[in-house]
C-alpha cells in the first residue's frame, strides 16, 4: 500500500511541478492525433477468399498412374502467381491505371504498391485469401475481383504448363536413351561381328582343347621316352649279332642228299636185286645230283673267275639279326612320327592358349558391353512407362481435372473503410496525452532521481535534513497561480470540447 | 519587480525622514547595546510580504513556524553564540537568498539576538536588498577600497536585522574572499555584539570555487535543495563541497503546499 502511494507521489509530484509542461504536452498530442485522424486517408479492403482442393475425384484413380504435383503452401504459391509479371500487367488494365498511360518507370511504382497493398493469406488448409486495399472502394473491388480470377487462370495455366514440361522432360529422356540403347546394340554387333570365334562358350571350348592338347603331349612324350629306351635297347642287341648266318649251302645240300640216298640204297640191297625198281631209281636219283652238284660247282667256279656274285644258297640272313634290325627300323619310323605329332600338337597348344588370351580379352568387352546394353534398356523402359504416366497427368491438366480451384467467397464491394478511424485516433490521443507525460515523468525520476522530500533525500544521501520549507507565495503570486489554473484548466476543457465536436462531426458527416 | 519597489516607495515615503536618520546615524549604532538597536522602525508589513520575508501577523503562520523551527534547530547546534552560518543552493536560484534573509529574520525575531546578512553572491541582486535605504556601498566596495565597515552596514527595516549587501557587481568576485580583509571584515562583524549571527548568502554550487572558499570562514554550511529540481548526483556533489563537520544539513525548498508536510 505504502508502495501504490510512493508511485502515486513520484508521478504526482513532478507532474504538479511542471503542470505546464503537462497540459501542453496533452493539448498538442491531442490536437495531432485530432488531426492525424481527420486526415488519415480511408482506406478500403476487399478480400476473396479461393478455395483449393487437395485432392480430386481423378487422384485415388490414378493413384501410382499419375504424378499429382504437390502444392503445399498454397498461400506463398498463390503470391507467387498473383505477384507475377503477367498478373501485374493486367492488374493495371482492370484498376484503371493505364487510362493515364504511365510510363514503365511509374507502371513499376503502381505495380510495387499493388503488391504492397495485396496480403494473400492461408486462412484454412485448403482456402486462400486474396485481400486488396486501396482509398478507392471501387478500385479495391476491382482489382480483388481481377487478382481472384486471374489467379483462378493462371493456376491452371501455370500446373498444365508444369505437366507439359514434365512430360516433354521425360520424352526428352526417353528419345536420348533410345539413342544410347540403340548406340550399345551397336556397339555388341560390332563386336561380335569383329570376334568371331567368340562364341558362347568358347572359353570352355579352348579350356577343354588346351588341357587335351596337354595330355596328348604329356602322352606322347611319354611314348618317345619309351620309345627312344627300346631303340637304344635294340642298338645295343644289335651290336651283339651277326649280319650273316653260316647256313648249308646247295652243293652240300645235294651231297647230304646223295649220301642219304646212297645209304638207302645200300640197305635195299641188301635185301634187293640191283634191279630192284627201286634201287634203279635211287641209282638214277643219285645221277641226277652228282650232275646237279657238279654244275653247281661248274657255277661257282666260273663266278669266282668272273668276280660277279653268285649268291650262294648256303649263306643266309641271320634271321634274329633280321628281327631286330626290322624292329629298329620300325621304332625309329614310330620315333619319327611321334616327333612330328609332339611338334604339331604343340603349336595348337600356342594357338589355343593364344585364343584364349583374345577371348578373356574378348569376355571383358563383351561384359562392359553388356552392362551398358542392360543399364540403358532398364532405364529405358522405367522412363517408357514413366512418359505414359506423365502423359496422363498432362491430358488431366490440360482437362482442368487435376487441380480444383473455386472461389468460396467472392470480392465484396467494402462499404466501411478499413484500418484505424477517427475514434482511434481519438482515443489513442487521450491516452497519450497523459500517458506520455507521466511516462517521461516516471523515466526521469529512474535515470535521474529528483529530490522532493527529506525521505527521498535520505534514501540516497546520508545528511540531515534540517528542514522542509513550503513554497511562500505571496498575494499577487496568488493570483497568478489562480490564473494559470484558469488558463490550464480552460486549455484542457477547450481541447476536449474540439475533440467532442471533431467526433460528432465526423461521425454525422 | 516593479510592485515591489513601488511599494517600497510609498514606504520609504512615508518614513523618508526617519530613514535619513538612520543612514546618517549609522555610527551611533554602531557600538551600541541590542537594546538601542529596538528602535528600528519598522517596515511596512506589505512590504515584507512582497519580499517574502517572514514577519509577526503574517498570514501563512505554517512558513513562519517552518523558519522558527529551523533557526532554534540551527542555534541548538552551536553553543557558540556568535555564529556564522553559509546558505547556498544546489542550483542558481534554488532559494538560497530567500532562505538567508528568512533565517536572519527568524533570529532577528528573538529579542537577545541580532542578525547580520551578509550577501556574498554577486551574480544577481536578491530581493532583499530592496530594504536597504540610501545605498552608499557594499562588500565589494569595502574590499575593493577604503570604505569604513559600518558604511556598509545598513539597517533593514526589521529589528535586530542588519544586511551587508554584494555592492557594485564586478567580474572576477572570486577573489575577493582570498583577501585578507575579508577575514578580517568576518571576525570583526562577528565579535561585534554577542549573540550576533551571521549569515552568509553564498552562491550556488555551481561556483565550487566560492563555496569552498567561504566555507573556511563560516561555523556551518547549509544546502539549500530545491523542491524536485535538482538531480540527485549535483545535489550530491553539491553537499561534497564543504567538509563534513561543517555541513550541519540540507533544507528543502519551495514545496507546494499541497504536498507540503507529508
Amino acid at each position: 500500500m505504502k508502495n501504490n502511494i510512493d508511485y502515486i507521489r513520484l508521478i504526482l509530484q513532478p507532474s504538479y511541478l511542471h503542470k505546464r509542461w503537462v497540459v501542453l504536452i496533452f493539448v498538442i498530442v491531442n490536437l495531432l492525433a485530432i488531426a492525424a485522424g481527420y486526415n488519415w486517408p480511408k482506406k478500403y479492403t476487399s478480400s476473396s477468399t479461393v478455395y483449393i482442393e487437395e485432392e480430386n475425384i481423378l487422384g485415388p484413380l490414378m493413384q501410382g498412374t499419375a504424378v499429382q504435383s504437390n502444392v503445399i503452401d498454397r498461400g506463398m504459391i498463390a503470391r507467387e502467381i498473383i505477384f507475377g509479371r503477367k498478373i501485374m500487367q493486367e492488374v493495371l488494365e482492370i484498376g484503371g491505371w493505364m487510362e493515364l498511360n504511365p510510363d514503365p518507370l511509374e507502371q513499376e511504382i503502381i505495380i510495387d504498391s499493388i503488391q504492397a497493398n495485396t496480403i494473400v493469406t492461408n486462412v484454412g488448409r485448403n482456402l486462400v485469401q486474396i485481400s486488396y486495399t486501396n482509398r478507392d472502394p471501387d478500385r479495391a473491388f476491382k482489382v480483388t475481383k481481377g487478382l481472384v480470377d486471374l489467379f483462378i487462370k493462371g493456376s491452371f495455366t501455370e500446373k498444365a504448363y508444369e505437366s507439359e514440361s514434365a512430360f516433354n522432360f521425360i520424352d526428352k529422356q526417353v528419345k536420348e536413351y533410345e539413342d544410347k540403347l540403340r548406340a550399345s546394340e551397336e556397339a555388341l554387333k560390332t563386336f561380335r561381328s569383329q570376334n568371331v570365334d567368340f562364341r558362347e562358350g568358347a572359353e570352355e571350348n579352348v579350356t577343354q582343347k588346351i588341357s587335351q592338347y596337354r595330355s596328348e603331349i604329356d602322352a606322347i612324350e611319354q611314348q618317345i621316352r619309351e620309345e627312344n629306351i627300346k631303340k637304344a635297347s635294340l642298338q645295343a642287341q644289335l651290336s651283339g649279332e651277326t649280319e650273316t648266318a653260316a647256313g648249308l649251302s646247295r652243293a652240300e645240300q645235294i651231297r647230304s642228299r646223295i649220301a642219304e640216298l646212297q645209304s638207302n640204297l645200300n640197305t635195299l640191297r641188301l635185301s634187293y636185286h640191283e634191279t630192284y625198281p627201286d634201287i634203279a631209281q635211287i641209282k638214277n636219283q643219285i645221277i641226277e645230283l652228282r650232275e646237279t652238284l657238279a654244275e653247281e660247282e661248274e657255277k661257282r667256279k666260273q663266278a669266282k673267275r668272273t668276280g660277279t656274285l653268285y649268291l650262294d644258297e648256303s649263306v643266309r640272313a641271320n634271321p634274329v639279326y633280321q628281327r631286330l634290325q626290322s624292329d629298329l627300323y620300325q621304332t625309329n619310323t614310330l620315333l619319327a612320327t611321334l616327333e612330328y605329332r609332339l611338334k604339331n600338337i604343340k603349336k595348337s597348344l600356342a594357338e589355343e592358349i593364344e585364343r584364349d588370351k583374345r577371348i578373356n580379352a574378348a569376355d571383358a568387352t563383351l561384359k562392359n558391353l553388356t552392362r551398358d546394353y542392360n543399364v540403358n534398356y532398364d532405364v529405358y523402359q522405367d522412363l517408357l512407362r514413366r512418359r505414359e504416366n506423365a502423359r496422363v497427368s498432362m491430358n488431366l491438366d490440360e482437362e482442368q481435372q487435376g487441380l480444383n480451384l473455386r472461389i468460396n467467397e467472392p470480392a465484396y464491394f467494402p462499404q466501411l473503410p478499413s484500418g484505424p478511424r477517427f475514434i482511434h485516433f481519438v482515443f489513442g490521443g487521450i491516452i497519450l496525452g497523459i500517458v506520455l507525460p507521466v511516462g517521461l515523468f516516471y523515466g526521469m525520476q529512474q535515470i535521474m532521481p529528483r529530490i522532493y522530500d527529506a525521505n527521498d533525500f535520505n534514501a540516497y544521501i546520508e545528511i540531515p535534513v534540517l528542514g522542509e520549507l513550503s513554497t511562500y507565495v505571496t498575494e499577487n503570486e496568488q493570483v497568478a497561480k489562480k490564473i494559470e489554473v484558469y488558463i490550464l484548466s480552460l486549455s484542457v476543457i477547450s481541447v476536449i470540447v474540439i475533440i467532442i465536436i471533431t467526433s460528432y462531426l465526423r461521425l454525422t458527416g | 519587480m516593479s510592485k515591489i519597489e513601488d511599494a517600497l516607495k510609498k514606504s520609504r515615503s512615508d518614513n523618508s525622514t526617519e530613514l535619513v536618520k538612520t543612514s546618517s546615524n549609522v555610527q551611533s549604532y554602531i557600538n551600541s547595546d541590542i537594546s538601542l538597536m529596538e528602535y528600528d522602525e519598522q517596515v511596512a508589513i506589505g512590504v515584507l510580504s512582497n519580499l517574502k520575508i517572514i514577519h509577526y501577523g503574517m498570514k501563512d503562520q505554517k512558513i513562519f513556524s517552518e523558519f522558527r523551527s529551523l533557526r532554534t534547530k540551527l542555534i541548538q547546534k552551536s553553543e557558540n553564540t556568535n555564529l556564522c552560518i553559509m546558505i547556498y543552493s544546489s542550483l542558481p536560484g534554488g532559494g538560497s537568498s530567500y532562505v538567508a534573509a528568512n533565517l536572519a529574520a527568524a533570529i532577528a525575531l528573538d529579542e537577545k539576538k541580532t542578525s547580520l546578512l551578509v550577501n556574498c553572491d554577486f551574480t544577481c541582486k536578491p530581493d532583499y536588498e530592496n530594504l536597504l535605504g540610501q545605498y552608499h556601498g557594499g562588500l565589494i566596495d569595502f574590499l575593493s577600497s577604503d570604505l569604513p565597515v559600518e558604511d556598509i552596514i545598513y539597517r533593514s527595516g526589521i529589528k535586530r536585522l542588519r544586511i551587508i549587501p554584494a555592492g557594485s557587481t564586478n567580474d572576477t568576485f572570486s577573489e575577493y574572499f582570498t583577501l585578507r580583509k575579508f577575514h578580517e571584515l568576518l571576525q570583526q562583524i562577528k565579535g561585534r555584539y554577542s549573540d550576533r549571527y551571521i549569515i552568509l548568502d553564498a552562491p550556488s554550487a555551481m561556483n565550487p570555487a566560492d563555496i569552498r572558499l567561504l566555507s573556511e570562514f563560516v561555523d556551518f554550511g547549509v544546502l539549500i535543495v530545491p523542491y524536485g529540481k535538482d538531480s540527485l548526483d549535483n545535489i550530491d556533489k553539491a553537499s561534497k563541497l564543504i567538509s563534513k563537520e561543517k555541513m550541519i544539513g540540507v533544507v528543502i525548498n519551495n514545496i507546494p503546499e499541497i504536498f507540503a508536510g507529508k
